[in-house]
């Protein structure tokens, strides 16, 4: 059994304990039958579906979200080399840091981080 | 069902309840809050956690239909009660947690035919109204039309009828009702301009009027564009029932306005202090002197005013001509001014119209908070006699 | 503790039988948590029974209620997306919990166990919005964006505070994070990244004041048309969430089972305690942070002091690499 061996059969104890969530409701509920219902808004029935195109507001972070967490996933494998690279190894990962940052900034400016 | 039965009582030692408090059914629902606060059981934000629906008046029609629909909201395991008189609520929640803890009048329940979500004939259910607390009624009556499970068909009968009848609300343009044959009978929002530019889903949704924490018989007709209200148009549900607000007697200032400020505080998600405010109100309800709960009072107040945190989520969010941390000043000087002097009168309050404008532009975040801020008189008042805007 | 690098890629994990203890040490913390907050609301309301005994057992009262209450289907719901959502969160919150040390050794020692929790507890993200969207309700579906939001305003300071962390034992393996710590806890030269983290842990179990996403504004938001066991699955998944959050404050930031006189597994179960007792605490203590003000305060505030904070341990590492 590899290092995964263990999540593996974790995985199986999780699922086996939802699943046995729901047989036991199945057995203990006051009945199996779900009840069919309108979605609640405070009482009144629904107009429309739910289901929408949603506004997203926060875009622009979203945006700005995907190019920094790009970048951590270069941070990882830099966490283990640093002592042995050295110096340069430091210098390289915060400039890009710094440029991400100004970014930010840039980004920070322009009111992408408010919307309301 | 043995284990099933003994589950049942475990867990009707602390039901969830949902409290439905119509226009006339605030002293209602301040012995109803008091009494559950006494009992340690929490109030439920909607029916899909609540085992209690717990009504704080008797409901004139419109709400009538609303709690009807609300009770078929609510899952199994369930009961039903109806505080007519203050004095009742300890009673009423303690037969509603009996025929919770009932097994066998719960699994009745369920076999028999579930009532049909639509409009109530009044007729149809003669105790109701009248008995002080009805327990849950076996809805075999109601149900006989032969419907069983054929909840979906019920769906749109309700839906597509409430749909036509809300229309002088909403004035939604609508012009999906026909074509396309919808699940539900429902049809899918449509596309319209928003306010930055942008051609969006146009979602049109009644807000109210049981929402935790919310004026009474209060309704909002909104069009949402995501979470921002691109439209308003607000509506009170059978806004002539009870006779003038229980508020607007003297010496009620002060509570109403910790009150208030309870609720704005329980919106806003500061549970602590929302609890605290309503102590000091249920404090000053059964006739303790102002001076007792002055200091803490104060206190509260002024811990509130004082929160940074608090005034940065609040400042810039636009309500009208100011943000809604104005509204915040607004709401503690009327309660500082409530504590000081306990025979003035009710600090006059926002109208519905007035209240809209507030609405428009805001996420709805920020508008369940200037609601529980601007907190609207929608009961009867003698002076001015409050309508739909 | 003392060992040298285990030779085998898993020799320091636990044996495989502990997979199955896993969960019943988690549901007994997440139990002990719910008698907490309990205890604490009921303080705060001033009245119902009070005492440890009934708050105990609040959470068996609420377990039973929903394992026998009804489930419930709203009209044209994407059932799918609905229910696999609710079943994602405990099952994301256990499988992140794989990599936790119960005293010295954890059930799987991962050498990428960083990035493991890292990864599973960002499974909550795509959990909330199922959740939310599935519903085809407008409160569930306002709620599950929202936890998007709250997702991009909280998880890269935090993925920060734990790469700091990292950064600091030159490691991913969380064992190596905890061993590295046995002179000094990484808490004395990290502080911010610890606060970052306890503040990213409440959020990513959506726990206050970053419960706008299950919000009482929204009459309970992504969870508003849950009930019964789906119920019991999601919020159970919650709480869990905020368990094992709070657990991995312990090896990241505060020396794991490193502690006098008694056993690490004691002290690893201690140090959990406490970081929960902050976290309930300061639920109380705040109102709900609207995510449109949070945003900017996480990437104008917190993102530059997280980096701040790795350069100074980078320069450390540095230094010492040097002695």
């Amino acid at each position: 059994m590899g290092e995964f061996g263990p999540v593996m059969a974790l995985l199986g104890v999780a699922a086996a304990l939802v699943a046995a969530g729901y047989g036991l409701s199945a057995l203990l509920a006051v009945t199996r039958t779900a009840l069919d219902v309108a979605p609640f808004s405070g009482g009144l029935p629904p107009v429309e579906h739910a289901f929408s195109r949603f506004h997203v507001r926060w875009y622009p972070v979203t945006m700005v979200f995907l190019a920094f967490d790009m970048e951590m996933v270069f941070m990882y494998p830099w966490t283990l080399v640093v002592s042995r690279v050295g110096v340069s190894a430091v210098i390289e990962m915060f400039a890009f840091l710094a440029i991400l940052l100004a970014g930010v900034a840039y980004a920070w400016r322009e009111g992408a981080l408010r919307w309301a | 069902m043995g284990l099933t039965s003994r589950l049942l009582r475990v867990a009707a030692a602390r039901p969830h309840a949902l409290i439905v408090a119509p226009v006339g059914g605030t002293s209602g629902r301040l012995a109803v809050e008091a009494e559950l606060a006494r009992r340690g059981w929490p109030v439920a934000d909607h029916p899909a956690d609540a085992d209690l629906l717990v009504v704080t008046a008797a409901p004139g029609p419109e709400v009538r239909a609303v709690i009807e629909r609300l009770w078929r909201q609510i899952p199994h395991p369930k009961a039903r009660v109806e505080v007519a008189e203050p004095e009742q609520a300890s009673a009423a929640l303690a037969l509603g947690a009996a025929h919770l803890a009932d097994c066998e009048h719960q699994l009745q329940h369920v076999a028999a035919p579930a009532p049909v979500e639509h409009h109530p004939t009044p007729g149809r259910n003669p105790d109701h109204g009248h008995e002080s607390h009805s327990g849950d009624r076996e809805p075999g009556a109601g149900g006989g039309d032969g419907h069983g499970d054929g909840h979906d068909g019920a769906h749109v009968g309700a839906t597509a009828d409430a749909r036509g009848r809300g229309g002088p609300h909403t004035g939604h343009d609508s012009g999906m009702g026909g074509g396309m044959e919808m699940p539900g009978g429902l049809p899918m929002a449509d596309l319209g301009p928003d306010r930055d530019g942008l051609t969006l889903d146009r979602l049109h949704v009644p807000l109210g009027p049981v929402l935790p924490d919310w004026p009474p018989g209060l309704v909002l007709h909104v069009v949402l564009q995501g979470d921002v209200i691109q439209e308003v148009e607000t509506q009170v549900l059978d806004p002539g029932e009870g006779g003038p607000s229980f508020w607007h007697e003297p010496g009620r200032a002060a509570p109403r306005e910790l009150d208030a400020l309870a609720r704005f505080l329980a919106v806003a998600g500061w549970y602590d202090l929302a609890a605290r405010s309503r102590r000091l109100r249920d404090v000053l309800l059964t006739g303790a002197p102002l001076e007792q709960v002055h200091g803490p009072a104060a206190a509260l107040v002024g811990r509130v005013g004082r929160s940074r945190t608090l005034r940065r989520l609040l400042r810039d969010l636009p309500a009208g001509p100011g943000d809604v941390a104005d509204l915040l000043g607004f709401r503690l000087a009327a309660v500082r001014a409530a504590l000081g002097a306990p025979d003035s009168p009710p600090a006059s309050r926002v109208g519905l119209d007035e209240l809209a404008d507030l609405l428009l532009g805001a996420e709805l975040a920020a508008a369940r908070v200037i609601v529980a801020m601007v907190d609207p008189d929608t009961e009867p008042v003698t002076s001015r006699p409050v309508g739909h805007g | 503790m003392a060992d040298a690098a285990p030779s085998s890629p898993f020799a320091a994990a636990l044996p495989l039988w502990t997979v199955a203890l896993l969960p019943v040490l988690l549901g007994a913390f997440t139990w002990a948590v719910v008698a907490f907050d309990v205890a604490l609301a009921g303080r705060a309301r001033g009245g119902g029974p009070s005492g440890i005994g009934s708050a105990v057992v609040v959470a068996v009262r609420e377990t039973a209620r929903l394992l026998v209450g009804q489930r419930r289907a709203t009209v044209a719901a994407d059932r799918v997306l609905w229910r696999v959502g609710g079943a994602v969160l405990p099952v994301g919150a256990l499988l992140a919990a794989v990599v936790l040390p119960l005293g010295e050794r954890p059930v799987a020692d991962l050498s990428v166990g960083v990035v493991w929790f890292n990864a599973m507890e960002v499974l909550a993200w795509a959990s909330v919005w199922m959740v939310g969207w599935g519903a085809n309700s407008v409160f569930s579906l306002v709620g599950g964006y929202r936890f998007l939001v709250q997702g991009l305003a909280y998880e890269l300071p935090h993925m920060f505070a734990i790469i700091t962390a990292a950064l600091g034992a030159a490691s991913l393996r969380v064992t190596g994070i905890v061993d590295a710590q046995q002179n000094l806890w990484f808490v004395a030269i990290m502080p911010v990244a610890f606060v970052v983290y306890l503040i990213s842990a409440a959020a990513m179990a959506f726990w206050g004041p970053f419960d706008a996403p299950v919000g009482r504004d929204l009459a309970g938001g992504a969870a508003a048309e849950l009930s019964g066991i789906d119920r019991l699955v999601f919020t159970g998944g919650r709480w869990l969430l905020l368990v094992v959050a709070a657990a991995m404050a312990v090896p990241l930031f505060l020396g794991g089972g490193d502690g006098p006189w008694l056993p690490a597994w004691v002290w690893v179960a201690l140090k959990t305690g406490a970081v929960l007792v902050v976290l309930v605490w300061a639920r109380r203590r705040l109102p709900t942070l609207r995510m449109d003000r949070y945003v900017e305060f996480a990437w104008v505030v917190l993102i530059p002091l997280t980096i701040a904070q790795a350069l100074v341990v980078a320069i450390v590492v540095l230094a010492r690499g040097a002695m």
